[in-house]
């Protein structure tokens, strides 16, 4: 298969891909079930996508050559895999909705305050749309190119809160019941699982010299940024947090500029809007991607077609559930984070890459309890063969 | 007596008036020369051909029992050329086309193909968007062979290759394709040797009509292959790995692969301080940023996010534009299409009228269009700075000029998100184009640590010890250890 | 068509710029820009009468002008909420609200009596206001500052939101905007601080005839004119913190008492200290001036016998700036260092005492919890200080069941 991200681009993906309505609205929302001790419900919800990325990244490092398609039809069925790849389109499908309306919901009241929903879904659309049909190589390129500009406004910002904000004790904490916490985390897991994407890439995956050391310390670097943040933004809104749905321009407004340079809070807008784009991007592949194995065909001219109808029926569809289902952001909260249907997709999304461990830790233990094989030369050439056709290797993954 | 070869030759290139034969009795035989009088030189056609074949016509003469001459005696004994090929006459009609004289002995199957080509060509002077203060002032010509030298010189080693080519059907244009043997990826060679001999066209005028054929996005209005007019900086290019393309009857050399990078950086920095280089190259990003996106970010604000602009701009701006009977996205486009007519107008224009039309326009656009209210002095001060910031990368001009004129659109109609996207959009497309292996943003997207050195940031020549890996190599060493240090 | 169908087709991005040409751009082609149709309010004024609010707002309109000249006029609008009234002054003008550089805001003395945080409500909620607008309180009516405002504007440049600024920073350490006042009120404490100025006639800034410079000030004439007629009041910013308990008027601290409140906040700001009579070795009965650079306060939090002991540290940084003093000796003026005796020290340290004791006092006294013992407590010994609550016949009155004690340590530099 043609190896079309580094382990670099991954770890970077990995970086954006933990952000977005998190700085938005997610703390006030957090804040409105368990308070301050919302720290500990999103440390529960990284604790556990980080075991994830440990799974995730053995299975990848196992699997180099096969896409994870391949993978699931190897170990499942071919069935069973397209089944598993379409709760994971559900699930990114419903990743995308929150990102669209939430994201126009900040949008809105940050910087857009008379344009219309269409404009900015137009914009967010096509931009992702776009980084999708760019393909998966010049994706990865594209977030490398904007992680140091996104990490230092990041930092920039988390800096300049703890500096000129008017920071409060935070304590105490620990006030709400566990269960309370727990539930929290459960409600609101369809904003974690944020590394499952890198299933998706299977296969395209350039594992270099020491791939541990910059996913995982992105990884780590991109949570601690998170987590002081969100004691930051508590810290300022100790009691009022709920109703600061923008908290990343907000906790930038206390920086005395002079009335010569203004607010800072635009900054802010760019930066996130930057996220929503580069995120859109992600989600939209990934839906892509699933969907469309779910729909292979063999030839490949009928795939490119139906990658296109695939795509089109994406954006339909979330622009139907936008406009008809969901018409407000409320509407679409409620359902997301006080209804059972998307927590439950997510907790079952979220076992996959804990049965694919599984799977191939069950492969390995099989592997080595085979004894060294008796036979002929010929015959273990023979099977070695048989091996290597059906892995089913195609030429040019990267028309799909 | 005029052959019948010759004659049929001369019919087959129209009897142009310049196609003269020249008849030469010698010995007792006829020779005809024929050749294209414009495109050969007069003088030493007298001199190495004519005046040498007279005189052994008379020495032949005198001889008594000499023994008849062949056209090997002429080869070897008579012409005084440095190039002389013995060719067969179903050759001769390519070999004249070509600006050879061509000679016919009597009773001679074989013609002798004689080179005195010589055509005007100006001498190798500065370029004039590679000014220098520092360096040398030498630039590319229209003839291939000056400009072959011109790189040799800068090669005095076994190691540059250059293969030839001839390009079109009707022109039969010279095409060189050089490189460094023991660095440049054979993979690369072959693959641009390949493109171009597959191009069947009837005419190559210049360097340009080769550039769709050697990139791969052909529609894109992304340069894909490098060009330059200076010979150290194409023999620099050609120490990184790339293969060089020059085109006769054209000063503009062809470089791939192409990185962006390239543009953001001018020979200039290479012949002064590292730290300096640094500098100027900051400043040129920030001059693409100010071309490209000022404009368009200007009117978005305008339009839609006021509470984005700081008070006292906000009051100047306002103060500045409550009057004007246009909005604000027309008055920029306004503003902006009268620059471009001034531009073109100045390119063609001789240059004792360039200065009124300067002066004209500087009135107009300066002074009395704002001062008649149409047009706002922030409105001109934005597209001025975006149109001069424009030439701090002089080889991207016709790109970033497009690009503004897509942005504007952009923030009048989707506001800042627009640009933003716009500029995401525009970094994808970017990275998605295919360049010979060569990643087209590197060293930033894929960032490639050691290539950092010469991107924007310059470091010393001592330090850059490899050659850029964003470009497949041979032989990646450049700069061994220095022992003594 | 087929042609131009597959060209499309091939070339995606022409569809794009045929979209964004054909359903966005007519839009931009003729929309004005934002400046024309928002008002763009730089201060506001809130009164309230009975069940209505007035609103007086300083705008600013364009002028057709090369250089930088700021043109406000006053609008007033009435309504039943807040969002009507200001909506009513906007429609004067016939623009619409816009609040993004509204840098202030003035409360009268009736929204405070009935409540700031419920009044303010529409503010707090309008996205385009920053959290750090400045609300100031205002004794008497907003409307005539407001009018002084403008007129200081017009006439000086000097904008009264840089001069709440000042005491945001210097004298209620952050506290006097609106998302502190809202944030405060809903805390366990529910004290939020403001800043006040109010209009004087023997003290303070004059207004100004309210002419803008460089022009004629057409507008202003008239009132130029009356002004003539009857002393100018001046607006006076005196140092005063209004405390608000619950978002409404609990005590107002005159500018000797804000200097004590001061000493129970760290700050980096220059501030100054007095001695009188004083006499030591180097002194003898001479007014001292000391400049306070930086001021460090901690606390410590203990229990004794069930009941909490809130002890305030507090290490001034001080250095003499003036001397005044009959029979000035030469060597006062060289080796500013002999000065730091013990005796200075104790007496500085006293004398902070006896103020931050008297300040102590005060907001015991009026049960205001300015210095959020209670959030401390409960940080810091969250189950000894539950308890203790849980053990109080009157919870709200917690304070004066606190032992409180001062203990500073001064360094003159």
């Amino acid at each position: 298969m043609t190896k079309t991200i580094s382990a670099r681009q991954l770890s970077l993906i990995a970086f954006i891909s933990v952000f977005s309505l998190k700085l938005t609205v997610l703390p006030s929302l957090f804040y409105s079930k368990v308070g301050i001790d919302a720290i500990f419900s999103l440390f529960i919800i990284m604790a556990f996508d980080f075991l994830e990325l440990l799974l995730i990244f053995h299975v990848l490092k196992k699997n180099q050559d096969i896409s994870f398609y391949q993978f699931l039809s190897n170990k499942v069925g071919k069935y069973f895999a397209k089944l598993i790849l379409l709760l994971i389109f559900i699930y990114y499908f419903f990743k995308m909705l929150l990102l669209c309306s939430g994201g126009y919901n900040y949008a809105s009241l940050a910087i857009f305050k008379e344009a219309p929903r269409h404009l900015f879904l137009f914009i967010l659309l096509v931009s992702s749309c776009s980084l999708y049909l760019f393909k998966s190589r010049s994706y990865a390129r594209t977030i490398e190119f904007f992680y140091p500009i996104v990490a230092t406004m990041f930092v920039l910002f988390v800096g300049i809160a703890l500096f000129t904000a008017p920071l409060q004790d935070i304590r105490p904490l620990l006030t709400t019941p566990a269960q309370n916490i727990f539930e929290s985390s459960f409600m609101f897991s369809v904003l974690g699982g944020n590394y499952l994407f890198m299933l998706l890439f299977m296969g395209k995956i350039k594992f270099g010299k020491n791939p541990n050391r910059s996913v995982f310390g992105h990884v780590v670097f991109a949570w601690a940024l998170l987590m002081v943040f969100y004691i930051i933004d508590y810290s300022i809104f100790k009691y009022t947090a709920v109703a600061h749905p923008h908290a990343i321009s907000e906790i930038i407004q206390y920086l005395p500029l002079p009335s010569i340079l203004g607010n800072f809070d635009w900054i802010a807008v760019s930066f996130m809007l930057v996220l929503f784009v580069l995120q859109g991007g992600l989600f939209i592949y990934c839906m892509c991607y699933s969907l469309n194995k779910v729909f292979e065909v063999k030839e490949v001219e009928k795939m490119g077609a139906v990658s296109k109808v695939v795509l089109v029926f994406v954006n339909l569809l979330l622009l139907l559930f936008i406009y008809v289902v969901f018409p407000t952001f409320s509407d679409l909260r409620t359902f997301a984070f006080n209804g059972l249907f998307v927590p439950i997709l997510s907790s079952v999304v979220m076992l996959v890459p804990i049965i694919c461990f599984f799977f191939e830790l069950f492969n390995s233990k099989k592997r080595t309890k085979v004894a060294p094989s008796l036979k002929s030369t010929e015959e273990f050439v023979e099977a070695e063969n048989q091996k290597i056709l059906s892995l089913k290797v195609r030429k040019d993954e990267e028309t799909i | 007596m005029v052959f019948s070869e010759v004659e049929k030759l001369k019919k087959q290139l129209n009897c142009s008036m310049d196609v003269v034969v020249r008849e030469v009795s010698c010995g007792g035989r006829e020779i005809n020369l024929i050749f294209i009088k414009s495109m050969i030189d007069e003088n030493f056609f007298i001199s190495g051909i004519l005046s040498p074949i007279m005189d052994f016509g008379s020495r032949q003469s005198k001889i008594s029992s000499g023994r008849p001459f062949t056209i090997d005696n002429l080869l070897d004994e008579v012409l005084k050329t440095m190039e002389v090929k013995k060719i067969s006459k179903e050759e001769a009609e390519n070999e004249l086309a070509s600006n050879k004289v061509l000679l016919f002995l009597e009773g001679e199957d074989d013609v002798l193909s004689i080179d005195i080509v010589k055509f005007p060509v100006r001498l190798p002077a500065e370029p004039p968007t590679s000014a220098v203060l520092k360096g040398p002032r030498e630039g590319f010509v229209e003839d291939i062979k000056t400009n072959i030298s011109l790189l040799r010189r800068r090669f005095s080693s076994d190691k540059l290759a250059i293969k030839e080519l001839k390009i079109g059907r009707a022109s039969q244009t010279k095409v060189a394709i050089a490189y460094i043997s023991n660095i440049a990826d054979k993979k690369l060679v072959r693959q641009v040797q390949k493109r171009l001999e597959k191009i069947d066209i009837d005419g190559i005028i210049d360097s340009y009509y080769l550039v769709s054929f050697l990139q791969n996005n052909k529609s894109s209005m992304f340069k894909q292959v490098g060009s330059s007019e200076k010979p150290d900086i194409v023999a620099s290019k050609l120490l990184e790995g790339r293969v060089a393309i020059l085109v006769d009857n054209t000063p503009i050399v062809l470089t791939v692969p192409f990185i962006y990078v390239e543009d953001l950086q001018n020979s200039n920095d290479y012949y002064s301080l590292s730290n300096y280089a640094s500098y100027v190259r900051v400043i040129r990003i920030l001059g693409l940023i100010f071309a490209v996106l000022v404009p368009g970010t200007y009117i978005s604000l305008r339009l839609y996010h006021y509470s984005i602009v700081p008070i006292n701009f906000l009051i100047t701006i306002s103060n500045a534009t409550v009057a004007i009977p246009l909005t604000p996205f027309l008055e920029i486009v306004f503003i902006l299409v009268l620059f471009e007519i001034l531009y073109e107008v100045s390119l063609r224009l001789p240059s004792y009228l360039g200065l009124a039309t300067s002066v004209v326009g500087a009135l107009i656009l300066g002074d009395t269009g704002v001062k008649a209210g149409l047009i706002s002095p922030p409105g001109v001060m934005i597209i001025a700075i975006s149109i001069i910031a424009v030439y701090t990368i002089p080889d991207q001009v016709d790109q970033i000029n497009l690009l503004r004129a897509a942005f504007i659109i952009l923030g009048g109609a989707l506001g800042i998100f627009g640009v933003i996207a716009g500029v995401i959009f525009v970094i994808a497309y970017l990275n998605s184009i295919d360049n010979f292996g060569a990643a087209y943003l590197a060293p930033y997207s894929p960032r490639i640590s050691q290539d950092l050195k010469d991107g924007v940031v310059k470091s010393n020549i001592t330090k850059m010890k490899l050659r850029p890996k964003s470009i497949h190599t041979k032989n990646k060493v450049r700069l061994k250890n220095d022992e003594d240090n | 068509m087929k042609k131009l169908f597959n060209f499309l087709k091939n070339h995606p991005i022409y569809c794009l710029i045929i979209v964004i040409c054909v359903v966005f751009l007519p839009g931009a082609i003729i929309a004005k820009p934002q400046t024309e149709s928002k008002l763009i309010i730089r201060a506001l004024g809130i009164d309230k009468a009975g069940d209505e609010y007035q609103v007086s707002a300083i705008a600013f309109l364009p002028k057709a002008s090369q250089s930088f000249q700021e043109n406000y006029k006053i609008v007033e609008g009435k309504g039943r909420t807040l969002y009507d009234a200001v909506s009513a002054a906007a429609k004067e003008t016939g623009k619409d609200i816009g609040l993004a550089h509204t840098g202030i805001v003035f409360v009268n003395d009736e929204i405070c009596q009935e409540g700031l945080v419920e009044a303010i409500d529409f503010l707090v909620r309008d996205y385009s206001l920053g959290n750090d607008t400045y609300v100031v309180y205002v004794p008497e009516s907003t409307k005539e500052l407001v009018e002084a405002a403008h007129n200081l504007a017009m006439s000086s440049g000097i904008h009264l939101g840089d001069v709440a600024g000042y005491d945001e920073r210097k004298v209620v350490h952050g506290e006097s905007n609106i998302e502190s006042i809202y944030d405060s009120a809903y805390s366990p404490s529910k004290c939020s601080l403001m800043t006040v100025m109010e209009m004087s006639e023997e003290e303070g800034i004059e207004p100004g005839g309210g002419q803008s410079a460089g022009g004629t000030g057409e507008e202003q004439s008239g009132g130029g004119g009356e002004q003539e007629q009857k002393p100018q009041k001046k607006i006076l910013n005196e140092e005063k913190i209004l405390i608000l308990k619950e978002g409404k008027k609990a005590l107002i601290l005159e500018p000797e008492q804000t200097k004590k409140y001061k000493w129970t906040k760290s700050s980096n700001f220059a501030d100054a200290l007095t001695l009188e009579n004083y006499s030591d070795k180097n002194f003898k009965n001479a007014t001292l001036s000391l400049s306070v650079s930086s001021n460090n306060v901690s606390q410590r939090l203990s229990f004794k016998n069930g009941k909490p002991i809130f002890t305030f540290l507090i290490k001034p940084k001080l250095s003499i700036v003036e001397v005044n003093q009959d029979n000035l000796d030469d060597d006062i003026f060289i080796d500013v260092s002999k000065f730091e005796t013990e005796k200075l020290k104790t007496t500085i340290n006293n004398k902070i005492k006896n103020e931050v004791y008297d300040f102590i006092q005060t907001f015991v006294d009026a049960n205001t919890d300015i210095n959020m013992i209670y959030e401390k407590f409960n940080a810091e010994k969250t189950s000894q200080f539950q308890s203790f609550l849980a053990g109080l016949e009157n919870k709200e009155n917690f304070l004066s069941e606190i032992k409180f004690y001062v203990e500073v340590d001064c360094k003159i530099e």
